[in-house]
């Protein structure tokens, strides 16, 4: 089942045209990576998934689908409450570690003290980060290292409940280490959410991925099962860029 | 070559910075050496704590507890009127109005600050005095509330600067994280913005009570300048007004000359505590 579908999608910042026409379908409960080279607007395809790319002043044009329905007809809090997204940068807000994670729950309503409780444990344990944690819920989130971080940022985007998980590079400030954690907590997400990851890293699309996109120059150059896309590519370039040609 | 010019240049530097502090240290010990004469007469603490300033009469009559409660309490007023104002504005100008739109306000409030005060003064006078005869059934509008609304004003400018530097920082670090929760600004700004703008806010609140504690000329020319012990809608008489009033009357060398001085060092040491505190204050908010 597709959850999201993109038909024939441009994006532009300003007058600049980003995306060319992406026409591709992504999988309900499965992780479909989009790799390609620096500037061949990887980021730009995930931040118009959930339109956040408004917010960075840029704009997109043809149809996004979610669950059948035409994105802009979505109120944009709904959007953004079932497709959340973590970014490149671990990014928790000046706050204890407790009330980064209820921010959103709270004002979504649940005032609740023991629902709020279970909300941060059950996503902190999610996100692997519980048994680390569970002594100084109450200290800065910013005292954490930047693995942590991450992975707290991936809990928060858990905490309103979505269906969809976007990721941009989120291991790329990250050593082989925290990677390999926040790998394989994506793969037990798997189970329950839809998820797109941006990644620079062939290996990581290789390891964790049931689907590849390969974006080259705003272009979709091919869209597959992740072990068509590394063994038996159909067009010469995504068989270049794999080989490590260019990129 | 370079290598003695760059020299040159730290010893320059050096120098400037030395004289910028002997300027603070001469301030000092000029208007202590100039209050010392009274204090050998009057003892400060009766200075501070005695409610009768009469310079024509004994050296007994010479006292301000009064007038440093009137400096205080229409500073007060001041702050209590411009802060929640200031923090409002800066919020706004923060999340709301976005790069040209907030440049543009805030060049403007720039500009009031830029006002002098005694036009701030007249003012004061024209408008606001006479709206609080008319209106508060008072017999003359010169007032500490007169003098509190005037400063606060005044004081604005200052918060607002102060303030909404650090809130637009903030917005902008957090407002793309917060928005992809689907979260609103007005929750972003209460819950982010402005308790990490706390800093901020009190150094706003410094900057701000240290410029209407000094203010002279507006407040002046609205507070009915009576050494009498302050009521909101009564006159009132703030130090630096005292000052200004009476140092041209004051004969040279004589003790009412001296206690004008040892007037401003008080107010000079009222302000240096109040900075210390906030200091430490500022110093026990984690952020």
């Amino acid at each position: 089942m597709n959850v999201l579908e993109l038909n024939n999608l441009d994006a532009y910042y300003g007058d600049r045209k980003i995306l060319y026409g992406i026409n591709m379908s992504i999988k309900k409960n499965a992780i479909t990576a989009i790799i390609g080279p620096s500037g061949c607007g990887k980021s730009t395809l995930l931040l118009g998934l959930n339109s956040m790319l408004e917010e960075y002043g840029g704009r997109t044009e043809g149809q996004i689908l979610f669950k059948g329905k035409e994105l802009s007809s979505y109120q944009k809090e709904e959007i953004r409450r079932q497709i959340g997204i973590v970014f490149q940068k671990p990014s928790p807000f000046p706050l204890s570690i407790y009330k980064n994670l209820t921010y959103a729950p709270i004002y979504y309503g649940i005032k609740d003290k023991g629902k709020l409780k279970e909300i941060v444990e059950t996503k902190l344990n999610v996100a692997g980060l519980y048994e680390e944690v569970k002594h100084n819920l109450h200290a800065s989130a910013l005292k954490l290292s930047g693995g942590q971080q991450q992975r707290l940022c991936i809990a928060r985007a858990l905490t309103v409940e979505p269906e969809v998980l976007l990721l941009d590079e989120p291991c790329s400030a990250l050593d082989i280490k925290n990677t390999a954690n926040i790998e394989q907590m994506l793969k037990k997400l798997a189970q329950d959410y839809t998820i797109v990851i941006v990644t620079h890293n062939l290996a990581q699309a290789k390891r964790i991925s049931n689907y590849t996109a390969f974006l080259l120059d705003g272009q979709l150059i091919e869209y597959d099962t992740t072990a068509k896309v590394f063994s038996a590519p159909n067009d010469r370039r995504t068989k270049e860029y794999i080989e490590g040609i260019y990129g | 070559m370079y290598k003695l010019l760059d020299r040159l240049l730290a010893r320059v530097i050096k120098l400037l910075t030395l004289f910028s502090l002997l300027l603070l240290a001469f301030a000092i010990i000029f208007i202590f050496r100039e209050s010392l004469v009274f204090f050998q007469e009057v003892s400060i603490f009766k200075f501070i704590t005695g409610t009768t300033w009469n310079p024509l009469y004994s050296p007994d009559t010479l006292s301000i507890f009064n007038i440093i409660l009137g400096t205080l309490y229409v500073s007060l007023i001041a702050i209590v009127i411009a802060l929640p104002i200031g923090i409002g504005c800066g919020l706004l100008l923060a999340g709301y109005t976005g790069g040209r739109p907030s440049r543009l306000i805030r060049g403007i409030i720039d500009i009031l600050a830029s006002i002098p005060s005694v036009v701030y003064g007249f003012i004061g006078l024209l408008v606001l005095v006479k709206f609080l005869e008319n209106n508060l059934a008072m017999a003359a509008g010169e007032s500490v509330l007169a003098g509190g609304i005037l400063l606060a004003v005044m004081v604005l400018p200052y918060i607002i600067s102060t303030c909404n530097e650090s809130m637009t920082k903030a917005y902008q670090t957090h407002s793309p994280y917060s928005h992809a929760l689907g979260v609103s600004k007005n929750y972003l700004l209460r819950k982010i913005v402005f308790p990490e703008s706390k800093r901020a806010i009190l150094a706003a609140t410094v900057l701000a009570l240290g410029r209407a504690m000094g203010e002279t000329m507006a407040v002046m020319m609205v507070i009915g300048n009576a050494p009498i012990a302050p009521k909101l809608l009564g006159k009132c008489q703030t130090i630096p007004s005292l000052i200004a009033l009476e140092m041209g009357m004051a004969q040279v060398g004589s003790l009412h000359y001296h206690g004008l001085y040892a007037a401003g060092f008080v107010l000079m040491m009222v302000l240096l505590i109040i900075n210390l505190i906030l200091y430490f204050v500022r110093k026990t908010i984690v952020t």
